[in-house]
């Protein structure tokens, strides 16, 4: 009896082994079958990665050249700045120029209105001194020599003021 | 039980522990990332050029028609309208104009002009530029400085070096505080911007003294002060 059951079990624990190991099989299959799926994906993603790196190095580049291209854009912007303050102070300079050639011109022709009238004053107040001595009437000389001496003077920085005019308008030329 | 009757279970056992073991994952493979392959990015390079590029966008060009003279200097945008130099850019004042890095052209008008530093601040409509940050801590000795600014009325220019040192006393007139810096300063640099490694405002440069030329600048914090307690008062005419 005891001999029956051990066949018995030996021959079920037989069966079962290999039902077992059949369906072991069949699960180291399935797991073969789902790496293969998984390698498949996973070199599909290297390949993305590597093409997605490889656009991103593109893009990189696309950046620092553009990067390098606006420093430039913005270094010529600024030297163009440069250029247009140099310039525009050139034109304050210039106006400037002109508006102290306007004052000297206006002085030294003030000056000259002034020379020429007290000239024209200190002739005919010589003239008249003039006829007084030929008339035997005596003429103090002292105050026509003062005023001569002051109109000199007058006159000297009016041409002074037009040289001055004259030098400035010449620079300007 | 005996042992002859033990021996079928425990076989059977065996089996079906033999037969439960499952095959492991396949391993993941490790080499698969391909980003290794990008260049790794120069941030600190690409900060000091967004830092530069910033001050050189708060940084102005001053044209100033004095009593006798043309004059050019240099300043920085403090917020919408108002604007730092010094006092000898601006000190008689006839006509002034602000010229900034892209070429635009403003009339200014000096709003202020401290007596007791070699600062002044003008007063300009429509200024659409970047606003500079005034730091709120005193410059190190040592530390990495730049100094912005329209040398010899030229182009913008930026030149670099570090912090030599702080003058407590009077220095070339000015009762006032100095930093001393070794970065290169030209007739011209006058009020652009001393600033740090992250582009904070630090300094008012005025001056260059000894035999190799070091930069002065007055602090900032004597700005921030002068401003504070209103230590301007409007220029003199001609």
């Amino acid at each position: 009896m005891v001999t029956v059951l051990t066949v018995l079990v030996l021959v079920g624990t037989t069966i079962a082994g290999v039902a077992i190991g059949w369906q072991q099989r069949t699960i180291a299959a399935g797991w073969r079958d789902r790496a293969v799926v998984l390698e498949q994906q996973r070199d599909d993603a290297v390949g993305r990665s590597e093409a997605l790196s490889g656009q991103l190095g593109e893009l990189s580049t696309l950046v620092q050249l553009s990067e390098t291209d606006l420093a430039e854009l913005e270094e010529r912007l600024a030297e163009l700045a440069g250029e247009k303050a140099q310039a525009e102070d050139r034109a304050v300079l210039s106006a400037e120029e002109l508006r102290r050639l306007a004052t000297l011109v206006d002085s030294a022709v003030r000056q000259l209105n002034a020379c020429a009238d007290d000239l024209l004053a200190l002739q005919s107040d010589t003239v008249d001194a003039y006829n007084s001595v030929a008339r035997g009437v005596p003429v103090d000389v002292a105050p026509l020599n003062d005023r001569l001496t002051a109109n000199t003077a007058r006159c000297t920085s009016a041409r002074q003021a037009g040289a001055e005019a004259v030098a400035l308008a010449s620079r300007l030329r | 039980m005996t042992r002859r009757r033990r021996l079928p279970l425990l076989l059977a056992a065996v089996s079906l522990a033999a037969g439960a073991c499952v095959p492991a994952a396949p391993p993941i493979d490790p080499d698969a990332g391909a980003l290794d392959a990008l260049e790794p990015l120069d941030l600190d390079e690409l900060q000091a050029a967004a830092v530069l590029r910033a001050a050189r966008e708060f940084t102005v060009r001053i044209r100033a028609l004095g009593c006798e003279q043309l004059g050019t200097g240099s300043g920085f945008v403090l917020n919408d309208e108002l604007i730092v130099t010094n006092r000898h850019v601006v000190g008689e004042p006839r006509d002034v104009e602000i010229s900034t890095w892209d070429g635009r052209t403003f009339d200014a008008r000096v709003d202020g002009i401290a007596r007791d530093a070699d600062l002044a601040v003008i007063r300009v409509v429509g200024l659409d530029l970047p606003v500079a940050t005034v730091r709120d801590t005193p410059a190190v000795i040592g530390e990495p400085v730049a100094v912005i600014g329209y040398p010899g009325g030229g182009g913008s220019t930026i030149t670099t070096g570090v912090v030599l040192g702080r003058t407590d006393g009077p220095i070339l007139g000015e009762q006032v505080p100095a930093i001393r810096v070794d970065a290169q300063v030209l007739p011209g640099n006058s009020g652009g911007p001393l600033i740090d490694a992250e582009g904070q405002v630090i300094g008012v440069i005025f001056a260059l003294t000894g035999p190799d030329g070091d930069g002065l600048a007055v602090p900032v914090d004597v700005l921030v002060d002068r401003l504070e307690r209103q230590g301007f008062t409007p220029p003199s005419g001609c």
